[in-house]
């Protein structure tokens, strides 16, 4: 009985959680699914029809641009280059900072974690002004170095997406960074000193030390930074809006754009669909890789 | 005397009780109503007193019984999508400014309410040009009336001209001299000779647009179910300006950015010309203490050059004053719009922003508006030759395609021709749907 009125008494605790989550996340992700199978528009959103698989249909078959060619590949460079630039340097200066050699730690853990608080429009615009061919910061370095003809970055076709990768890297790497820190703030110092009297160099006290020991904190942030870098539009839509020609439209951007500039919400939703699905079969993916190197533990 | 004191005070109480029951009764003053106007607009229209605090006052004292709260939700690009958004979500403004271009969209989705009836019946309106009412029409219907409109010129700065050994008193007059004279007047990259936005922006390919129809080229067919601009006039047109980025006159960075920075640039001596409207009010957003004065001896306006053989053309555009259907204040909506697009106002509007009029009565007042903008003469002198982007429901998505193909053919990725092929295909599909 006693145990039965414990596990009410769970489940009270738990329901208000529950019910928001139900009602702001399950409630709109099922809506979203459902008006993906209808001819729904922004300018006309009591007229519902339903067309079936129609706006999937549309959506891989669409010349311009081409979902296939164009989205997905931009989405997959910008969402890798993001998230390999934002863990790594993330975990870098994580170690970095939790050395005990260095002074003012919690210093330079304040400064480093400042790009995050700031919005991503303000971001975005930051950098375009420092990115700007004739008045950019960057431009003005580049002529006082003697290099007469800089590069036109937004509008080059090879250097724009790498351009909004580092100002992406720039905004979400403190995220990383936090981390990072809570999973090496975690490691016993007792572990480190033992492996140290071992005779252990620093490298190895990384590769088979720390890093497996901050393995689950590295997947959580994989798969945190991966879900926000796929949904996030705000700094592309910002900064280049998804041009020049289709080179950073990356699925968010495209989404936003069939869905809000175009007033097609039943694509918009398909669109969304296939983001929530990317990020599920990336998240498992994530918790499986994670699950087979516990066991080869 | 207790007695006596009584008996005073008793009379007293009759008398008075006597004179309140014979006096009627005065009817307490009712409440003074409430309603709420919530005007959706581009957020520089909230900026000086005309139109909407000039409108607001006069609405205020014309209905004393009225208690207004305006609320004024000022937009920028996402104008559109906002007003879509909340009129999905039953909520629309009251008064919506509408790019012209965006009429037909609206209207064909049932969201604007027809106001042939009340604009019969207001005295101002067969005051507006012939070209312009017609304009405000879907279908034969009237949706609503004009705060203004604005046409595209050429400005130029004349200090870069000067230091390039240019006449800074004779701007090109054709695309021939325009190109000459651009070459002359760049000196990368501390400034080139032409800017024009090539942005994924419906002012995008504004110029491609004002090209075409000099060479008497069209952007969709008459009955606007087919793409037109890849005609050899569209060709033509955009070879033109293609050819201004091949010599090196205009940076590939006209590609990103918004049009503004692009425009802004003649102001800020990037560009020594570009072609624009609302110049002097742009002018005047970036250089403070900016007189007419000051402003016609450092830049200059002329009317837009045109192609070989070709006629003078420019491109127009502007913003109506409408009322979606679901706001619940038809009548005083309409009333606030009467007011706020009247001639006077308008005339307060226009040349406060260097936009231009489309009153008969205030064509004629070009000295008034040449003591604000003294180019105004010349920007008058345009509207014979402008032309309207085609205001079909699926224009924005249109000019999505047009866009891509400019950006395409600047960064070199493409021929004109095979852009405005593949553009015009794209189109096609659209409209088919």
């Amino acid at each position: 009985m006693k145990h039965r009125n414990d596990i009410i008494r769970g489940y009270l605790f738990i329901a208000p959680v529950l019910i928001l989550l139900l009602a702001f996340s399950l409630y709109p992700l099922l809506c979203t699914i459902y008006y993906s199978f209808f001819d729904l528009k922004l300018a006309s959103i009591n007229t519902l029809k339903f067309v079936g698989w129609k706006n999937y249909s549309k959506l891989f078959t669409r010349t311009s641009p081409k979902f296939f060619s164009q989205i997905l590949p931009a989405t997959f460079i910008y969402v890798t280059g993001s998230i390999v630039g934002q863990i790594g340097f993330g975990l870098l200066l994580a170690l970095l900072l939790h050395q005990k050699f260095v002074k003012g730690r919690e210093v330079f853990r304040a400064i480093i974690i400042l790009p995050w608080v700031v919005s991503s429009i303000i971001i975005a615009i930051s950098w375009r002004f420092m990115y700007e061919p004739r008045l950019g910061i960057i431009n003005h370095i580049l002529l006082l170095l003697g290099i007469n003809n800089p590069p036109s970055w937004l509008n080059d076709e090879k250097l724009v997406m790498p351009c909004l990768i580092v100002a992406n890297i720039w905004h979400g790497m403190p995220f990383s960074f936090i981390i990072q820190t809570s999973g090496l703030q975690s490691i016993s110092e007792d572990v480190i000193e033992a492996a140290t009297v071992d005779g252990a160099t620093g490298f190895q006290r990384l590769r088979y030390i720390t890093l497996p020991l901050v393995r689950q904190f590295l997947v959580l942030n994989l798969i945190l930074t991966s879900m926000n870098t796929i949904n996030s539009f705000d700094l592309i839509y910002a900064m280049t809006n998804g041009g020049p020609l289709y080179i950073t439209e990356v699925i968010s951007v495209y989404m936003y754009h069939r869905a809000f500039n175009f007033g097609y919400l039943g694509e918009g939703s398909a669109i969304s669909t296939i983001i929530f699905l990317i990020n599920l079969v990336l998240t498992i993916f994530y918790m499986q890789i994670n699950k087979n190197g516990q066991r080869q533990e | 005397m207790k007695t006596r004191g009584i008996s005073l005070i008793l009379s007293i109480f009759l008398l008075t009780e006597g004179i309140f029951f014979e006096t009627p009764r005065v009817e307490a003053a009712p409440a003074p109503k409430e309603v709420t106007l919530t005007i959706y607009a581009k957020a520089y229209t909230f900026a000086q007193d005309a139109p909407w605090v000039l409108a607001e006052a006069e609405l205020r004292r014309r209905h004393p019984d009225i208690n207004f709260k305006f609320i004024e939700e000022g937009f920028g690009t996402e104008l559109r999508p906002q007003f879509l958004t909340s009129a999905a979500g039953g909520s629309p403004p009251d008064i919506m400014m509408t790019d012209i271009i965006w009429l037909g969209e609206f209207v064909e989705n049932n969201l604007l309410l027809d106001v042939t009836d009340r604009v019969a019946k207001w005295p101002e309106w067969s005051d507006v040009v012939d070209t312009y009412r017609e304009a405000t029409k879907w279908k034969g219907r009237v949706y609503g009336t004009w705060l203004n409109t604005d046409v595209r010129v050429l400005v130029y700065n004349k200090d870069l001209f000067k230091a390039s050994g240019l006449d800074p008193n004779k701007p090109p007059k054709t695309w021939d001299e325009l190109k000459v004279m651009a070459k002359k007047a760049t000196n990368p990259p501390q400034y080139y000779g032409f800017g024009f936005p090539a942005t994924l922006e419906d002012e995008g390919p504004m110029k491609f647009y004002t090209n075409l129809y000099s060479l008497g080229g069209k952007i969709l067919n008459d009955d606007n179910t087919k793409a037109a601009f890849n005609s050899p006039e569209g060709v033509a047109a955009l070879e033109a300006l293609i050819d201004l980025v091949k010599i090196g006159v205009t940076p590939t960075s006209i590609v990103s950015g918004s049009y503004n920075d692009i425009d802004k640039g003649v102001f800020q001596g990037k560009f020594a010309m570009g072609t624009m409207t609302k110049a002097y009010g742009l002018a005047k957003d970036l250089i403070p203490g900016l007189t007419p004065e000051i402003y016609k001896e450092k830049f200059g306006v002329a009317p837009v050059p045109y192609a070989p053989n070709g006629v003078p053309s420019t491109m127009s555009g502007g913003y109506l004053l409408t009322i979606p259907k679901a706001s619940k204040n038809h009548d005083l909506a309409w009333e606030l719009i009467t007011i706020a697009a009247c001639a006077d106002i308008q005339f307060k509007y226009t040349s406060a922003r260097g936009y231009v009029p489309t009153f008969k009565s205030l064509m004629s007042r070009g000295d008034d508006y040449a003591s604000v903008d003294p180019y105004f003469s010349i920007i008058l002198a345009q509207l014979p030759y402008a032309h309207f982007r085609p205001p079909v429901p699926k224009w924005t998505e249109i000019s999505s395609e047009i866009q891509k193909a400019l950006q395409a053919c600047v960064l070199g990725k493409m021929t004109p021709k095979q852009a405005l092929d593949l553009a015009a295909a794209n189109v096609n599909e659209i409209l088919s749907e």
